[in-house]
């Protein structure tokens, strides 16, 4: 009996040694991207994109593959790609109209073709898919998930940018950040952005609306300053809808005002 | 012949009454004054109706009652006189004025009182509701009314409206809905959708399911429209979309148009098909008047600071709006002709937003907040349409936001977390009778109350 608490107080002591020797473990970007995949059967991508749905799973199994190796880094890397593969098997479905399935997967499909359709601006499908992490060190640490949409092609990151209460100035540090995203941006001339403007909760929702889109227009006009061709440079603001933290604090409000750079 | 002399004294008195009240009222009869505060309530008795049908069908007869007792709460202008101080035991005819015996409902204090019978027969239901003046001994309104046992309630808010028209000079609202957006889990996480629900808290029923933030509805003057924001698909920014109640509950939506910049905030003119709204062309907020396909019709404002969340003046000749102009967020008012300055209304506070012009023109509701005060919480104000008898409605009560009126004028519904989550709530104009829509709260933010005539909506 002693015996086996011995074991058991060791057991615990490795676990924490290398919990603390290694990176956090990526459970967040596993189980989003689990909650993608779930996503994507519900609207029956398994059978109408069954190319991007496969490679997504794989890359959620690799995944989890990963974490029992406690390669968490890796883990990580190959959990968000499984995120997006999900997410991207899921449009591959609503583009592909021959595929019907019944049921609610079917209604919900149509209803999101719909929506598409309604849309003026028809883009060209996408021929190239998100790069999968296949090399290992273009990922150099785990990314973060609010930046899982700001990988670049090589694995760099659109860093976001903050701002005061109440307003869209560019703070030094940002700009500082603007400087490197715009550098960024020099090396993928290809890649193409949305700036996404969001507000802390403070304010009126139709005030913050008008907020978020004079911040994200704000940063838009420095990268053009800074010689980013404006037609690889959208802009969108989402007001206080999408906040990175719910609460209701100070520290949260300071996460929230903020700009993203989301890679198309 | 006693009958006779009575009736002349009552004539008589009625002439002397009307003579000498020619300067106040106009007319003897019981008036309710619903354009000043009192504190002073309406004493009424609600007599249980009589069987006439003696088919034992208390349930159809409680409804009635109950449906009757809400609307008279719901208006904050009654109070209710105690069923077990009746002197009056029911009798057959004992709705019919004189089988009633005045003095006894003076002696409780009664101005008002409402009696009358029904019959049930299957799934349909006969009934009359009489309202007397107790002191006039005469009544007032006698409305008869046959219809399905379901839509019993339908009628019954149809009674009360017709009495409030004959007590307060003003239709009452009942029957109407109310238009909001609630959070809901959805695809791709938490989300606002377009809800509709029952002016009773019931019939909550869920319009759009755009997986994206769905704000700021408005009714068109038909209550067949419902304008709102929205998000179209491929990462673009809101634009104003249209709702439309077809027949068999089905609806249709679509864009108005998708500009190429933020539009944000359409609001319906109460008088024709004209939408209010902020686009931010050029990178600056300032607001226009568009039509229903989205052709711009007029620009209204011109100035480099935020102007947002326009509301029509109910002749649709003026719109307030919220403009960051002086520094922070303050109520302004404009002519929609684009003709003329913006007049600045509200002087106090920060963040002065969501402006609402009262159907009767008298006021002027929006939200605000003082950062430096209050403790950074929303309250709901009220003020004249030229910017004086600025009113407080709310008090310590968590955040109370987005004011909107009914179609009379006299009560405002408001989204509030005094219990926790965002629910909505009415109010008196006054900030009197404040309650949650309903008992166990109907979650929902940026109501939209629709017109008498609402033709769409809940079940």
């Amino acid at each position: 009996m002693r015996y086996s608490y011995n074991k058991v107080i060791i057991a615990v002591a490795v676990c924490a040694l290398a919990a603390a020797a290694c990176a956090s473990r990526p459970t967040k970007a596993i189980k989003a991207a689990e909650q993608a995949i779930l996503d994507a059967r519900k609207v029956k991508a398994h059978e109408c994109a069954p190319k991007p749905y496969e490679k997504a799973e794989n890359l959620l199994l690799t995944a989890r593959e990963d974490e029992k190796k406690r390669d968490y880094d890796s883990a990580a890397a190959h959990a968000v790609a499984a995120r997006k593969m999900a997410d991207l098997s899921i449009e591959a479905a609503v583009k592909n109209k021959d595929c019907r399935p019944g049921g609610s997967a079917g209604r919900v499909l149509d209803r999101m073709r719909q929506r598409v359709a309604e849309s003026e601006e028809q883009k060209p499908a996408e021929t190239e898919q998100t790069p999968t992490p296949q090399d290992k060190t273009a990922v150099l640490e785990s990314i973060p998930e609010e930046y899982a949409r700001s990988v670049l092609p090589g694995g760099e990151i659109l860093k976001m940018i903050h701002f005061d209460f109440d307003s869209d100035k560019l703070t030094l540090g940002a700009i500082e950040i603007l400087k490197k995203n715009a550098a960024l941006l020099r090396k993928y001339p290809e890649v193409k952005i949305t700036i996404e403007g969001h507000c802390d909760s403070r304010g009126s929702t139709e005030y913050n609306l008008a907020l978020g889109y004079r911040r994200a227009e704000r940063a838009k006009d420095f990268l053009i300053h800074l010689g980013i061709d404006p037609s690889r440079l959208n802009t969108v603001s989402y007001g206080e809808e999408r906040p990175l933290d719910p609460r209701e604090n100070e520290e949260a409000w300071a996460k929230n005002r903020r700009d993203e750079f989301v890679v198309e | 012949m006693r009958r006779k002399i009575a009736a002349t004294a009552v004539m008589m008195f009625l002439l002397f009454a009307a003579i000498i009240s020619i300067p106040r009222t106009a007319s003897a009869q019981i008036h309710i004054r619903v354009d000043k505060f009192s504190s002073e309530k309406f004493n009424i008795a609600v007599f249980p109706l009589f069987d006439v049908g003696r088919t034992k069908s208390p349930s159809v007869a409680k409804r009635i009652e109950n449906r009757l007792n809400w609307c008279l709460d719901f208006t904050g202008l009654f109070r209710r006189i105690n069923k077990e101080g009746f002197l009056e035991k029911p009798k057959p005819k004992g709705w019919k004025r004189e089988n009633i015996n005045f003095s006894d409902w003076m002696l409780l204090d009664a101005l008002g009182l409402i009696k009358g019978w029904f019959k049930q027969s299957g799934k349909n239901v006969e009934f009359e509701l009489i309202l007397y003046d107790v002191f006039l001994q005469r009544a007032l309104l006698s409305q008869r009314y046959s219809g399905k046992v379901e839509d019993v309630e339908k009628l019954v808010d149809e009674f009360a409206n017709e009495m409030l028209k004959v007590l307060t000079g003003a239709r009452g609202i009942f029957g109407t809905k109310i238009a909001f957006v609630r959070k809901v889990k959805g695809r791709r996480g938490w989300n606002k959708e377009l809800f509709v629900v029952n002016l009773d808290g019931t019939g909550v029923r869920q319009l759009t399911r755009t997986g994206t933030p769905t704000l700021s509805p408005s009714w068109d003057k038909t209550g067949k429209r419902i304008v709102f924001t929205n998000f179209p698909p491929g990462h673009r920014n809101a634009a104003p979309y249209l709702l439309t109640f077809l027949t068999g509950g089905k609806v249709s939506i679509r864009p108005v148009k998708l500009f190429n910049y933020l539009a944000n905030a359409p609001r319906f003119s109460p008088v024709d098909d004209r939408i209010a709204i902020t686009l931010s062309r050029d990178g600056n907020e300032e607001i226009y008047i568009i039509n229903t396909e989205g052709r711009l019709r007029r620009r209204i404002t011109r100035n480099i600071a935020v102007d947002v969340s326009p509301s029509w003046s109910p002749d649709g000749n003026w719109l307030a709006f919220s403009s960051r102009r002086s520094g922070f967020n303050h109520i302004y008012k404009i002519r929609s002709s684009g003709v003329g300055r913006a007049i600045r209304l509200t002087y106090v506070g920060t963040d002065n937003g969501s402006p609402t012009w009262s159907p009767r023109g008298d006021l002027i509701a929006f939200s605000g907040q003082d950062r430096r005060k209050h403790g950074g919480k929303w309250n709901i104000f009220t003020m004249k349409p030229d910017g004086s008898e600025l009113t407080r409605l709310t008090w310590a009560s968590g955040d109370n936001e987005q004011p909107w009126f009914s179609p009379d004028g006299q009560y405002i519904v408001f989204s509030s977390n005094r219990r926790g989550r965002y629910e909505l709530y009415i109010m008196r104009n006054d900030g009197t009778n404040q309650r949650p829509l309903s008992a166990r709260g109907v979650p929902g933010q940026m109501p939209c109350w629709g017109p008498r005539t609402t033709t769409g909506g809940a079940e």
